[in-house]
Parts: C-alpha cells; sequence; structure tokens
C-alpha cells in the first residue's frame, strides 16, 4: 500500500499528463488522416477540373492524329490508349521521377475514360502532391507544439499555482504529525482564505483541543486517584503490621493476615507502577546525565543473583562494554530493572538467564515458557495472559514507555526456546 | 516534698545528661505531624512500644506552634496537611536554628520533592505507605545519627553490635556477617518483641531494590544464616519463626 501512494499534486499531475499523451497518440493519425483525405479531395477536384475542361474546350475538335503533339506539349494531361477494364474515372497516387532533382515525387492521378473520334481512349491527369504533403507536415508539426505547450503550461500550473493553493492543507498537515498529545507543543494552524481549508483547520483545531482535553483529565484522574490511594494503603499497611503484634495467633489467622499482607504489598507495587506510569506520561523527568548501563546493571544484577538461588536460576553476565547513555539515570535504572525482573519471574526452576551488553546493545535472554509471546500486546499496561501469574501487567509497559521517551528500541523475539528482550540505546 | 526537689534539681539533669549519650535506652520524645488520624494512630501505637513518647500534630498551625515552644528529638512530617504545606515547618525549624531530625513521610515521591525536602533540611524520606518496623529503623538510624558521641554501638544482652565498624561480637567473639545479615540483625534488634512481616524485612533489606523483589523467599536464606552464626559463637537464640507472618526478635 504504501509504495501506491502517491502525493496529491503528482496525482493531478500524471492524470494531465496520461490524458494528454492519449490525446496526442489518438488525434494525431487522426489529423493526419483527415487533413491527408481532405488535401487529396482538393486535388481530385483539381483534376476532375481538368476533366471536364478538356471535355468542354478540346474534345469536340480533337482528332487521333493529335494525340501524339498533345502528349508531348502536355506534361500532366495526357492521352493514353484504352484500358480495358477501366469504365469510369479513376483516381490514385502514384510516384513519378522529378527530372531536375532525381527522385520520385508524389503525384493525384485521375484516369478518365473519353471517347475520340469514337474510339475509347483514357485522359490521363495528374498534380503534384508534393506542396501539399509538405503543408500537412508543418500543420502536423503546428499541432504538436501547440499540444506541447499546452502541456508544459498545465504542468507549470500544477506545480505552481496548485501547490501555492493546496500548501494551507499540507500546512495542516505537517502541524497535525508533529503535534502528540503527551507532550506540550502547541499547534499553530495558519488561517486561509479558501473556505475549505479555513474549515479544515477550524474540525482539526476542535479535535485536537478536545483530545487534549479528555488526554489531561485522564492523565490527571489517574494523578489524583493514585495520590487519594496512597492514604488508605497507608494506614492498610499501618494497620497490619500493628495486628501482627497481637500474638498468639491462631493459624487460621495468622494465614489470614498472611495473604492479606501479600495482597496488600501487590496493591502498593501496582500503585507504585501507575503513579509512575502517569508521571511518564507527563514527561516529569528532564534531568538527564551521562550513564554507564553497565554500572546500572552490575548492582541490579548481584541482587538478581541472590534472588535466583531459591529457584536455582542460573544468571549468565555478558557485560562487554560500558555503553555511556544520556539520560535520567532513575528510568535508565527503572528499564534496566524491570527486564532483569521479568526475566527472573516468568522463569522456570532450574532455568537461565543471560545478560549481554556489547555495542550499545543490552540483551535479556530467558527460559520459560516454550511458546513466544504475543508481540502486539506485550508492552500493554495489564496485558499478562495468566490473571495470577506473578506479574503485575504493568513492568513491561513501563519499560516501553522508558524507552520510547527516549527513543530507545525495546524489541521482543523469541528464539531457540528463549524470549529474548533487546534495547538499542 | 523534699523527695521530688531533689529528683527535679539535682537528678533530672543527670538523668537528661545520661539520655543524651545513650538514647536508646530511655524515652525519646516525637513529634508526628500527620493529618490522618488513623494512620497517627497507628503510628504512634507501634513507637510507644519502643521508648517513644510521641505527641501529635493534626495540622500545620498546631505543628508550628509545638515547634516553637518544645524540643523534640526527632520529628515526622507529612508534606501534605490540610492547612498548608509540610515545608514550613522545615523552614520555621531553620528560622529558630533547630536541629531536629526531621524525616518526611509524605505521599509525594517525586524526585524533585524528596531533593527539595533533603535540602530544606530534612534527614530522610519515606513513601507512603511505609511498613511501621521501617518507619522505626529509620527514626533510630536518623537519632544514632544526631547523637553521635564516638563509641556507636549497640547492646543486647551477650550481642554486641558496632554501627561504625560495623562488628558484632556475641560474648567478646567477632563473628563475620554478611552486608544484609548486619542489616537484618540491626533491623529486628530494633524492632525487637515486635512481629516483622517477611515483606517488611524484605522490602527493609532490598532497600532501592525493592521493586527487582520477585519473591520473599530470600529472606528464609539470610534468617537460617544469621541464626546459624549466632548460635555457634554461643548465643541464645533470639530470632522465633512467627506462623505465617515472619520472623520476631524475642527479647
Amino acid at each position: 500500500m504504501a509504495g501506491m501512494r502517491q502525493k496529491l499534486l503528482h496525482k493531478i499531475l500524471r492524470a494531465y499528463i496520461i490524458f494528454s499523451a492519449a490525446m496526442l497518440l489518438i488525434t494525431a493519425p487522426a489529423f493526419y488522416y483527415f487533413t491527408r483525405k481532405w488535401h487529396y479531395a482538393e486535388g481530385d477536384e483539381a483534376l476532375l477540373l481538368r476533366l471536364h475542361e478538356f471535355e468542354k474546350f478540346h474534345l469536340s475538335g480533337f482528332h487521333i492524329s493529335d494525340i501524339g503533339q498533345w502528349n508531348d506539349w502536355n506534361r500532366d494531361v495526357k492521352i493514353e490508349p484504352k484500358n480495358p477494364l477501366m469504365n469510369k474515372e479513376q483516381f490514385s497516387v502514384e510516384t513519378y521521377p522529378n527530372i531536375m532533382e532525381n527522385d520520385l515525387e508524389p503525384y493525384r492521378v485521375l484516369r478518365a475514360p473519353i471517347i475520340i473520334e469514337g474510339r475509347d481512349y483514357v485522359l490521363f491527369a495528374r498534380v503534384n502532391l508534393l506542396d501539399t504533403m509538405d503543408m500537412v507536415y508543418n500543420m502536423m508539426a503546428l499541432y504538436l507544439s501547440i499540444l506541447l505547450l499546452l502541456l508544459i503550461g498545465l504542468y507549470g500550473i500544477t506545480k505552481n499555482y496548485a501547490f501555492r493553493l493546496w500548501k494551507p492543507f499540507y500546512e495542516v498537515l505537517e502541524e497535525l504529525e508533529r503535534f502528540e498529545i503527551d507532550k506540550s507543543i502547541p499547534v499553530n494552524f495558519k488561517d486561509s482564505a479558501i473556505e475549505e481549508f479555513h474549515r479544515l483547520k477550524g474540525v482539526a483545531e476542535k479535535l485536537i483541543s478536545r483530545n487534549v482535553a479528555i488526554f489531561e483529565s485522564q492523565k490527571e484522574f489517574i494523578e489524583n486517584a493514585a495520590h487519594e490511594l496512597q492514604t488508605p494503603l497507608a494506614v492498610m499497611q499501618a494497620k497490619l503490621d500493628n495486628l501482627f503484634q497481637l500474638q498468639p495467633l491462631t493459624d487460621k489467622e495468622a494465614v489470614a493476615l498472611e495473604s492479606l499482607s501479600n495482597a496488600l504489598s501487590k496493591l502498593n507495587l501496582i500503585h507504585k507502577n501507575l503513579l509512575l506510569l502517569s508521571r511518564l506520561d507527563q514527561d516529569n523527568f528532564t534531568e538527564k546525565q551521562d550513564t554507564s548501563i553497565r554500572e546500572l546493571l552490575g548492582e541490579h544484577i548481584e541482587f538478581l543473583k541472590e534472588q535466583a538461588t531459591t529457584d536455582k536460576i542460573e544468571i549468565e553476565v555478558d557485560l562487554k562494554d560500558a555503553v555511556q547513555v544520556n539520560c535520567n539515570e532513575v528510568l535508565a535504572e527503572i528499564l534496566c530493572s524491570n527486564l532483569l525482573t521479568n526475566a527472573l519471574k516468568h522463569n522456570l526452576p532450574g532455568g537461565k538467564i543471560r545478560v549481554s551488553l556489547s555495542g550499545n546493545v543490552l540483551t535479556i535472554e530467558n527460559t520459560g515458557i516454550p511458546e513466544a509471546l504475543p508481540a502486539n500486546i506485550l508492552f500493554r499496561r495489564f496485558s499478562k495472559k495468566n490473571p495470577s501469574s506473578q506479574g503485575l501487567g504493568l513492568g513491561l509497559a513501563i519499560a516501553k514507555k522508558i524507552a520510547d521517551i527516549n527513543h530507545w528500541d525495546l524489541q521482543y523475539q523469541f528464539q531457540n526456546n528463549r524470549h529474548i528482550f533487546s534495547v538499542t540505546f | 516534698m523534699g523527695a521530688d526537689n531533689f529528683i527535679c534539681f539535682l537528678l533530672l539533669p543527670l538523668i537528661q545528661f545520661f539520655f543524651n549519650i545513650h538514647p536508646n535506652l530511655c524515652t525519646m520524645k516525637l513529634l508526628l505531624i500527620e493529618d490522618e488520624p488513623e494512620l497517627a494512630g497507628e503510628i504512634i501505637n507501634y513507637l510507644s512500644g519502643h521508648g517513644f513518647r510521641c505527641e501529635w500534630a493534626k495540622n500545620l498551625e498546631d505543628a508550628l506552634e509545638k515547634v516553637a515552644v518544645f524540643e523534640y528529638d526527632s520529628i515526622l512530617l507529612d508534606l501534605m496537611l490540610p492547612d498548608g504545606s509540610g515545608f514550613k515547618v522545615l523552614k520555621e525549624l531553620k528560622n529558630q536554628q533547630k536541629t531536629e531530625g526531621v524525616i518526611i513521610i509524605s505521599a509525594k515521591e517525586s524526585i524533585e520533592n524528596i531533593v527539595e525536602g533533603l535540602q530544606s533540611g530534612a534527614d530522610d524520606y519515606l513513601t507512603k505507605p511505609f511498613h511501621l518496623p521501617e518507619l522505626l529503623a529509620r527514626i533510630q538510624a536518623l537519632i544514632r545519627r544526631k547523637n553521635f558521641t564516638g563509641s556507636n554501638s549497640l547492646q543486647f544482652n551477650e550481642i554486641s553490635i558496632d554501627l561504625l565498624s560495623k562488628e558484632v561480637r556475641v560474648n567478646q567473639n567477632k563473628i563475620e556477617l554478611t552486608k544484609r545479615e548486619f542489616d537484618l540483625l540491626l533491623f529486628l534488634v530494633g524492632n525487637k518483641r515486635r512481629v516483622l512481616s517477611k515483606q517488611a524485612i524484605a522490602e527493609h533489606l532490598s532497600g532501592d531494590m525493592a521493586d527487582l523483589m520477585v519473591s520473599y523467599d530470600f529472606v528464609y536464606a539470610h534468617i537460617k544464616n544469621l541464626k546459624r552464626k549466632l548460635s555457634e559463637a554461643g548465643g541464645e537464640d533470639y530470632i522465633k519463626t512467627v506462623y505465617g507472618i515472619g520472623y520476631k526478635w524475642q527479647a
């Protein structure tokens, strides 16, 4: 589809050119044919006139003995012996040598049966077509040049005038392309004197402002909701911490408190990640510094190894290059830690993790379920397949968001039964 | 009457002097500035068992008044108060040249807020929600920093913990602990007689890396190692497992 797509103006221009070429191809032979036909008709008229002149002024007193002399003195009207096949006037085009220039020239020829002193003869009359053919060619040339001029004119108009005419449209288009709902770049449409473009501008502005308003209110809602949640969560956590002190607890009570505590921890984490996502949307992390990804990974990998011992997961680390990146360190850290945690969370007991850093690419491979994850929803919020699994469904969404903010490329692949996430810084 | 006077004028300065060099052993005065009464109640409940006398200010006005009149060992400050920003308390403390240790307990956890808080004179920052044992550990650490007197050590029966050199001795026998085991020991002793959930311990041990935590199972491994090392050095087994919930330093 993309390959087929063309610019509006090119499309119009192409239509013009195709139409002109078709016109040229169809009309040029027709033009030639008709010009020639009319021209022959002219010649034929002249030849008939000569025939009638001969019949009127010469034939009555003409003798057979005069034929030789007549033919000697007349080059273009001659009397030929009779042709048994000929019983009416016949026109044709024949070529005769030009004695002066030593080549052949076209003639329009008329042969008509006549009777001289009771015997059948043929009157031969001819007119030179050379001059008139020149005229036909000249006219053709003139016609072609007019057509060509017309074409150039159309091209020029389309190129310049139409381009100027459509300029407001392209301006609106560019503004719309530049527009990003999560960035606060103001959209600036120029007004146009043309009514349709004026309307387009109005509609685009309305659409954008409505979307921005919805986006803002949604953002505000998430932020407020997250902050409003914080106090009740804090109260719950504190109450729970104090409840633990009510010893002795029965086994039943202890188990209930334990699951309550686990659920609350999960809730806290979801809440924290939602807050982070809402702050990522607001582009709050503007402070940047030179960050060594290797250094950043080192600390996290130590902690990861500690975590991995329970499930006997083997971690292979190959950090070839330091990879210096100018970015917000906190965000880079969250990205790395989310990917590392992901590799551990969705692993199998006795599985493997491989972390490598070389060039400007961080690759994290892990064993896990033996099938590729759905790449289209993998990085969406709360898109996990198994609702009871350990993940919250936010870690990868956050990682993706951070990668997008920094224009890094976060990719997922499934190869040799391994899930591979790679970040190109 | 005579006895009262004796205590007031002679013993009190002595007691206060004693308090200052051994802050962990005696009652500390703490101001809690927090507008949510439920949360304030729970904090006071937890801390009062550990030698703290807590006063509660539920808004900015109340807080500024208390700060101006009384002296505290430590202040817990919520930044979002109904009648203004908690930053005003920090400013007031600075104006009055008071050196109380301040821990911000806030719902706002943006980097800017933390940096601004610490630059305005706060000593630590804890984001809501938090575990009460974590809060206590932070307060204890802050008070230790503030009352630095050269020998910064903690004694619990036969176990002595040197907070500077991070050395632990059981009956004078030095034992080697990893950094996490040391942190764990300090956390348990600091929260003695309290049941600590696996979550609270795990989050305390992972610190900044709490988000990387996949399970709480690693707590068990550290507890096991710490218990073994303490008992090998001849220490009593103070660490008790509390079914379903976590662990407790039995005193």
